[in-house]
């Protein structure tokens, strides 16, 4: 099959990771040949690559060797040591050699014999790779949020639609019974209408002083920086800890909006849409290198004047969680592993056939790899966890700008606002481009 | 005279320095100048003034000075300069813009901070400084610049971005193909098309060129826009070029459009195949689907699983005909899109193919009971329902589980007919699902059914049913009373059926039914009743009957039934006093015949933290069957332990002493004495 399409991707793809060029100019002629249950010949399998392969990927990872009918054949990671760990689990997985590791994502993509991608690379390698594969014919299986910001989000959504890719976030709460219940009582008016949404995520926390120090042999730091601003070394900066610093990741606000404000957006049918209004206040550590905000709340109002409460866990009363409450006081709770609501009976609810039915989910990574072979969308398109996103990165900037901002959600602008409506996107550092 | 004045001198320079250390340590500014990458109380004071300063030029162009000063500092931080830069991009104006233009010059770390703030600040000041750096940067900084004027679709850049199109840097010619792409104007879309006749084949000029078309498309150049999409939706250009090139055709409403993914269903690679198809599932337009449809028949398999999902997704009801065509289909996964499909567009025509597939076993069953149980509307409904009542044995079964999923009267009314059925597979699917949804008022019936049934595999299924139907409900008198109504007039294999459900539903009025079976004269139901008591009941209740029982019951096999419940029920009865429970345990060792309940009641004695229990164990140290399990459980005694999250104390005391001794005289394992030996 790749003689149909022989490029010159290959070479290209080489030029321009020797470069530094941040797009790689390929094609890839996925494998498409695809067959149904029982054992699949690893020629007729999905083929993955994996790029990111820190915890979350490595999670990742474990769901797709699962699978009968996927074959990862390639890992990536800026990291020797996670590199060598994610071969070594393929590998012994399929009892071969024949993962291929890559410490540069545009080489993997260059394969040309992949059908899809596994991307758990932090927020702020996101959206390259991400644009660049679906760009190059690849499906996408990425990690939540889905973007830095609202430009890259918004990139993203257009790629998969331009392209007509397949794309599941890892927002899985989506493909887990109690969330999906949650979101069909309010979604068939058990609760009536809804005034008021609270969504409770973790709070975060500061570091104390640090000492910089070079990075670690294993680590290719310049490449991990990638299109953020450029910060010394020092422990705590990389694996895992990224996400409470802004440049990189969100903080708890951002690491948990693609969870629970993507749930209350599912209740709530408002999967292409987001909020009209945002305001609120955060705290910020000035000192030690987490900088994003560890106790936050603001208020998102919607259309209709719905107001979703976002905070951390307790502060304004909020509960961990997405709880939405009818006007007549009737409301429905649910987090990890818990479900509640007033009246008790609407747990013993059955939702019927001529109801608001929400997709029951084979597994979340299973739905991806069906919709892979249907094209059918999957409960998490990308434009779906970029309104889901949307919610944090509004917040946040409301929070940064220190007061109320007004947001066109179909025109996805600031409105009478040009210093707020400059933090919509993040200048990149070169040679990296969207 | 001079004295007094050098001491004035002195004092002064003091006071000068000391303000300006003060002042140095309270201005932000000077802070900022001196910025360690950690200690941000500088920028969230400054960003407080900026925030404060809103809606007042003078402010924040006061603000934007000093940052500016912050800049042109050769003394101050990399990290300072690179936080000016972020906070200038949230801004700054057209007056910020020559020190950043400055800064490009520097090296690619320091042109990285200027372009961080040059590229979010607006005006034709900013776009200039780019493009006039453009000329004399260099390397990765001369990258970002270009990058920068992309994102600004500054379409002033394109003449010179033309002239880097055919650098023999292929970074700088990516970055500026890329670019004219991103300004999407007509003059960088012809700058493209010349690039693309020297490069015909060269993937980046295509990528520039798509994303260049969408642009004109963006601003309602449509026939520009096509023209591109047209170029590269042909042959010869990659598989993903294509599919992207006529997802762009489509989105435009192109004329050609359809034409092209009608003749993409039958190309020879299968990439573009999916992408046809996907362009036609996802086309609303009456005529397009038509076509489609009409094409459907001659596609090949994976673009026949796209059209039909797609026209699934979106109910299609055009598209019925080919789905229920498409069900006999040899490829596995088109029957099961035409499965899925057929339910979503077919409405009540669906029902009857689907529920012969649903009656099969394998994946093609599984999915048209997925299907059905989906399928939304009243005639549908009524369908399924008929056919439930109606259709053969198998067809009916299988409707069962799927009227399961479909929650109302009228499912429930036809499960309940179901489970009467005289086909055993029909009744016993139908109290499954009745199991699976039914309430008290169900318990009644279902109980009636397993009463009167000749079926033993009917029979079990309803006695599940009434016992999940009296567990979901919480109304466990209303089956009890069932039961009880039931037990007198059944037969013996119903009684027994009937006493599991009483034992498993429990409650006093169970418990009372259950002891009175218990002396039955009839042997099968006592040791029913006896067997739903020992095994099955939750609290310690009948354990004097079941000890009893187990003492002078006539049947050896019932007498073990129940000293083994009641050994059971004592051990996990946490109200039981230690004391309490070691004297029953020691009853229940003096009704044991065999080894195996005595080993039972040593375990329940392990838990039992009281001297007494290691006295009642070490009892059995010469047993020859029983004397490494008791010295174990004397062992376990004398040490402490922890089990299911909690801390047992050791137990220590003379009695305890002895029961160690005793294993040290009476067990010949060496392992085991020097155990007890060190616990002593």
């Amino acid at each position: 099959m790749q003689g149909d399409n022989a490029l010159d991707r290959r070479t290209l793809l080489k030029r321009a990771a020797a470069t530094g060029a941040g797009l790689g100019l390929f094609h890839i002629v996925p494998a498409s040949a695809l067959g149904l249950g029982g054992r699949i010949a690893p020629s007729n399998r999905i083929t993955i690559g994996c790029i990111g392969m820190g915890g979350m990927g490595m999670g990742n990872l474990g769901a797709f060797l699962g699978q009968p009918d996927t074959q990862v054949v390639a890992v990536c990671d800026v990291d020797r040591n996670h590199l060598n760990n994610a071969r070594a689990a393929v590998n012994r997985h399929y009892g071969n050699e024949a993962c291929a590791a890559y410490a540069d994502f545009r080489e993997l993509l260059a394969r040309g014999d992949l059908d899809a991608l596994s991307l758990a690379t932090p927020d702020h390698w996101h959206a390259i790779p991400a644009v660049m594969a679906m760009d190059a014919g690849l499906d996408v299986y990425g990690e939540k949020p889905i973007s830095h910001c609202l430009a890259e989000g918004r990139a993203m959504a257009n790629a998969q639609k331009r392209n007509g890719r397949i794309w599941q976030t890892g927002s899985w709460q989506r493909s887990v019974g109690n969330f999906r219940f949650a979101c069909e009582l309010v979604r068939n008016g058990r609760i009536g209408k809804v005034v008021r949404i609270e969504v409770g995520l973790p709070t975060g926390s500061p570091t104390g002083p640090v000492q910089f120090k070079d990075p670690p042999p294993e680590l290719d730091y310049d490449f991990w920086v990638g299109p953020s601003r450029w910060q010394p070394y020092c422990d705590n900066r990389t694996h895992w800890n990224w996400r409470w610093q802004l440049d990189y990741g969100g903080g708890q606000l951002m690491d948990w909006i693609g969870h629970h404000g993507d749930i209350a957006h599912w209740g709530m049918g408002w999967d292409n849409t987001g909020p009209i209004e945002i305001e609120g206040t955060g705290e910020y550590p000035t000192s030690g290198i987490w900088d994003a905000a560890t106790r936050y709340y603001f208020v998102a109002t919607y259309r209709g004047g719905v107001e979703m409460h976002v905070a951390n866990g307790g502060n304004q009363g909020i509960r961990g969680g997405t709880k939405w409450i009818g006007a007549d006081g009737r409301w429905v709770w649910v987090d990890r592993g818990g479900i509640d609501a007033n009246p008790k009976s609407l747990l013993r609810e059955r939702i019927g056939p001529d109801e608001i039915q929400l997709f029951r989910s084979p597994g979340h990574q299973r739905e991806f790899l069906d919709c892979v072979k249907t094209r059918r969308p999957t409960t998490t398109p990308a434009e779906t966890a970029h309104r889901s996103a949307s919610i944090g990165h509004l917040g946040q900037i409301a929070m940064i700008v220190g007061r109320k901002i007004r947001w066109n959600p179909e025109t996805e602008q600031i409105l009478n606002d040009a210093a707020a409506s400059r933090l919509l996107s993040t200048p990149m550092r070169a040679p990296w481009r969207l | 005279m001079k004295c007094r004045n050098t001491i004035v001198a002195v004092v002064l320079s003091f006071m000068i320095t000391a303000g300006l250390q003060a002042w140095a340590q309270d201005d932000p500014y000077q802070a900022l100048r001196r910025y360690d990458f950690q200690e941000r109380a500088s920028l969230a004071a400054i960003q407080k003034e900026i925030v404060a300063a809103r809606g007042s030029a003078q402010r924040l162009g006061a603000i934007e000075v000093k940052l500016i000063g912050v800049l042109s500092d050769a003394s101050a931080t990399f990290g300072g300069k690179q936080e000016a830069c972020k906070l200038l991009s949230s801004m700054g104006s057209a007056r910020s813009v020559p020190a950043l233009q400055r800064m490009l010059a520097g090296d690619a770390r320091t042109a990285d901070a200027a372009r961080y703030a040059l590229e979010r600040i607006p005006g034709p000041e900013a776009s200039a400084a780019l493009r006039s750096a453009l000329s004399t940067a260099r390397g990765a900084a001369r990258v970002g610049i270009i990058n920068s004027i992309g994102v600004r679709r500054d379409g002033a850049a394109v003449t010179a971005l033309a002239k880097l199109v055919s650098s023999s840097d292929s970074a700088l010619r990516a970055a500026a193909l890329e670019a004219l792409g991103a300004i999407g104007t007509e003059p960088a879309l012809d700058t493209l098309l010349k690039a693309r006749s020297s490069a015909r084949r060269d993937g980046a000029v295509s990528h520039a060129l798509l994303r260049c078309a969408s642009g004109l498309a963006r601003s309602g150049k449509q026939a520009r826009a096509q023209s591109v999409y047209t170029l590269l939706v042909c042959a010869g250009q990659p598989a993903y070029v294509r599919v992207t090139a006529l997802r762009g055709l489509a989105g435009i409403g192109a004329s050609n459009a359809v034409a092209v993914a009608l003749a993409g269903l039958k190309d020879s690679n299968a990439y573009v195949r999916r992408g046809a198809a996907q362009v036609l599932a996802e086309s609303k337009r009456a005529d397009v689907t038509a076509k489609a449809i009409a094409a459907f028949g001659s596609a090949s398999p994976e673009a026949q699983v796209v059209l039909l999902t797609g026209w699934a997704t979106r109910g299609e009801p055009q598209a019925a005909s080919a789905a229920l065509g498409a069900l006999s289909s040899q490829d596995a996964e088109v029957r099961a899109a035409a499965i899925r499909a057929a339910a979503r567009t077919a409405g009540a025509r669906a029902v009857a193919p689907l529920a012969e597939i649903a009656a099969q076993s394998g994946n093609d069953g599984n999915v048209a009971r997925e299907a059905l149980a989906g399928m939304a509307g009243a005639p549908t409904a009524q369908a399924i329902v008929r056919l439930a009542r109606e259709g053969k044995p198998e067809v009916r079964a299988a409707l069962m589980g799927v009227l399961a999923e479909r929650p109302g009267a009228a499912s429930l009314a036809a499960l309940l007919e179901g489970a009467r059925a005289e086909s055993p597979i029909v009744a016993v699917a139908a109290l499954r699902g009745i199991g699976a949804v039914g309430g008290a008022d169900e318990a009644a019936p279902v109980t009636a059914i397993l009463a009167a049934t000749t079926h033993d595999e009917v029979r079990e299924a309803a006695g599940r049913a009434v016992v999940a139907c009296a567990q979901r409900s919480g109304q466990r008198d209303q089956a009890v009373t069932a039961i009880v109504g039931a037990l007198a007039n059944a037969s013996s294999d119903a009684r027994i059926t009937l006493l599991g459900a009483l034992a498993e539903i429990g409650g006093d009025r169970a418990l009372e039914e259950l002891k009175s079976a218990a002396a039955s004269a009839d042997p099968d139901v006592r040791r029913a009743a006896v067997r739903g008591l020992a095994d099955t009941w939750t609290d310690s209740a009948p354990a004097p009957l079941l000890l009893n029982i187990a003492q002078n019951d006539a049947s050896a096999a019932v007498r073990i039934i129940a000293l083994r419940g009641y050994i059971r029920l004592i051990a996990q009865d946490g109200g039981i006093p230690a004391g309490a429970k070691i004297e029953a345990l020691e009853q229940a060792l003096r009704a044991a015949q065999r080894p195996d309940e005595k080993r039972q009641a040593f375990g329940a004695l392990r838990d039992c933290r009281e001297e007494r229990a290691a006295s009642a164990l070490a009892a059995y140290l010469e047993d020859a069957d029983l004397a490494v399990e008791a010295a174990e459980a004397i062992l376990d005694l004398a040490a402490p332990q922890k089990r299911n999250n909690r801390d047992l104390p050791a137990v220590k005391g003379a009695a305890m002493t002895a029961a160690l001794d005793a294993i040290i005289q009476k067990i010949s394992d060496a392992g085991i004495k020097e155990r007890a030996q060190k616990l002593k």
